[in-house]
């Protein structure tokens, strides 16, 4: 008796042709030509400088943005077709998105009250129901220290941490973390590349989660994603060998650009 | 202001005579009729947003929703009652009192309730408690909201499948409607108490019982339900209105003074046009 073959799985999200640009500025893409599918399962590294797009790319993949041009599907469901406004809130629930510089945290919350408004609002929970789930996210992501007090107040590094933790409240299936490892120091860095690593392949009896992250190098990231990437001149490139490419801040080649003068 | 609509400073031909005062006039008439119509258009598109919001999701997050509210009913109303309280006191001296004291100089006592429930009750009680919840509310709504865009607050909120409207809007417009409504009771209620006080310190020929027998002669049902419609819908242009001004577009800094001067005039504007309207239903009464 032979085994039935697998059926293939239909990717997370899928992005065909697509045109990124800011918000209310379509005339003014960032990045085009994308074709890019993310499946269960994948920790995607998309390099770029500052200025080569990811910031506008991700929220656009995360279901934020409209594309400029091109197509999104959602877990095999086209974007642009006309979806009940529950089903697009379905998706928006299994879709996490983590901003980068702080995370913009909710200022007139807490650390846990940031953590648990998606907690309350999609699945009505009580405050206390709600905040001891938030408390035991918060644990495993050492926030517990800083709890009560008001996220906005925090170092940013640990701002950064309430963002992930909110994220995660809802248990995403794929997560866009955008320049998750900027202004971080050394010990934070560690961590964040730890608990990615995990979270990718199922966090604490969690399913795993496929995880995209931005970023100005791919070279933290080896050893630990999967899939590479990079956004050059406004184009989107996959990348064979990361450990070989030496497109960084500085510049392509690895060469360090003078200012003129 | 429509962009594509060239002004008289723009046209080479009209630039000489634009100094010319009918036509600059008729220009800058011009310009404000395209620039009120498209401000109706996108107040119209967001109050109606903000009503589908309140219509299919009322229900949804009552454990987040509910406590917003009841902040904004604190904010916008049990904290505004000291100062309504106060102006109650004073209206009711010096409108009711002085104007009980003048008809019994002339004889005219017995219109003295009917006077009240019209001056009072029906237009100086809403919308008073109105324009003191814009002044001090409505105004921090618009730096709120700007401040929370500014932030990058409401696409945190979208990333995370949080409707922005009904999270940020929603409990606002709620809360100013109910505590206008709560406000002009109150500012009434202190105002015929005051108005009385004043009749009897300045030994007024007219009985507790008089007077308020007046009162209650001048009263009918339609007054309560209209001083409850108009009172609500005061609420929620003001919450939809200032609400509006500080999401609609991305405010910097030096923005907000304006924004904020803009969403008070286009309220006291929106509120004198219901007013009116109402007014017109009084007369039919």
């Amino acid at each position: 008796m032979s085994a039935e073959p697998p059926k293939p799985v239909a990717p997370l999200v899928e992005l065909t042709d697509v045109t990124a640009a800011p918000p209310g500025a379509p005339e003014l893409p960032e990045v085009e030509g994308v074709n890019w599918a993310i499946e269960p399962g994948q920790f995607w590294a998309v390099g770029g400088l500052p200025t080569a797009g990811d910031s506008c790319l991700l929220p656009t993949a995360a279901g934020l943005t409209q594309p400029a041009a091109g197509n999104i599907r959602f877990f095999g469901r086209d974007a642009s077709e006309d979806v009940d406004e529950s089903e697009l809130l379905e998706t928006r629930r299994r879709v996490g998105l983590v901003f980068s510089h702080g995370g913009r945290l909710f200022r007139d919350q807490s650390v846990l009250g940031n953590i648990a408004v998606p907690l309350r609002y999609h699945l009505d929970l009580p405050v206390e129901e709600a905040e001891a789930r938030a408390e035991k996210l918060a644990d495993l992501l050492g926030l517990k220290p800083w709890l009560n007090r008001a996220a906005v107040s925090l170092p940013l590094v640990w701002q950064q941490r309430t963002a992930l933790a909110r994220s995660l409240a809802l248990q995403p299936e794929v997560l866009f973390l955008d320049r998750p490892l900027s202004a971080l120091d050394f010990s934070h860095r560690g961590w964040w590349l730890e608990f990615l690593t995990e979270l990718a392949v199922g966090l604490e009896g969690r399913p795993p989660v496929a995880v995209v992250v931005g970023g100005d190098s791919l070279k933290p990231w080896l050893g630990v994603a999967s899939q590479f990437a990079r956004l050059d001149a406004g184009r989107w490139e996959t990348v064979a060998d990361p450990a070989a490419d030496d497109h960084d801040a500085f510049g392509g080649g690895g060469r360090f650009i003078r200012p003129k003068n | 202001m429509a962009d594509n609509v060239p002004s008289a400073w723009t046209i080479p031909a009209l630039r000489g005579s634009a100094r010319r005062f009918p036509r600059a006039l008729l220009t800058r008439a011009g310009h404000s009729v395209i620039g009120w119509q498209e401000t109706i258009r996108d107040l119209g598109a967001f109050a109606l947003i903000t009503l589908g919001a309140i219509a299919t999701k009322f229900d949804h997050a009552r454990s987040l929703t509910r406590p917003m509210i009841r902040y904004e009913i604190y904010r916008c109303g049990i904290r505004l009652l000291p100062m309504i309280c106060f102006i109650g006191l004073a209206l009711g001296l010096v409108i009711i009192g002085q104007t009980v004291s003048l008809q019994t100089k002339v004889g005219a006592q017995e219109y003295g309730g009917l006077i009240i429930v019209s001056v009072v009750v029906r237009e100086l009680g809403p919308i008073i408690a109105a324009l003191l919840v814009l002044a001090r509310a409505g105004a921090a709504n618009v730096v709120e909201l700007g401040t929370t865009r500014a932030l990058g607050e409401v696409e945190a909120l979208e990333s995370l499948g949080i409707d922005p409207v009904h999270y940020l809007v929603v409990p606002r417009v709620i809360g100013m409607a109910v505590s206008i409504f709560g406000l002009t009771v109150y500012l009434v209620v202190v105002s015929l108490l005051s108005g009385w006080l004043f009749v009897f310190i300045q030994d007024v020929p007219m009985s507790p019982g008089d007077y308020f027998g007046q009162l209650a002669g001048a009263l009918l049902w339609q007054d309560f339900v209209l001083l409850a419609l108009k009172t609500f819908a005061f609420g929620g242009v003001i919450a939809v209105i200032t609400s509006f001004h500080g999401l609609a577009k991305p405010l910097k800094l030096e923005d907000v003074p304006v924004a904020t001067a803009q969403a008070v005039t286009e309220c006291v504007v929106i509120c004198g046009v219901i007013d009116a309207m109402f007014l017109i239903v009084y007369l039919l009464i």
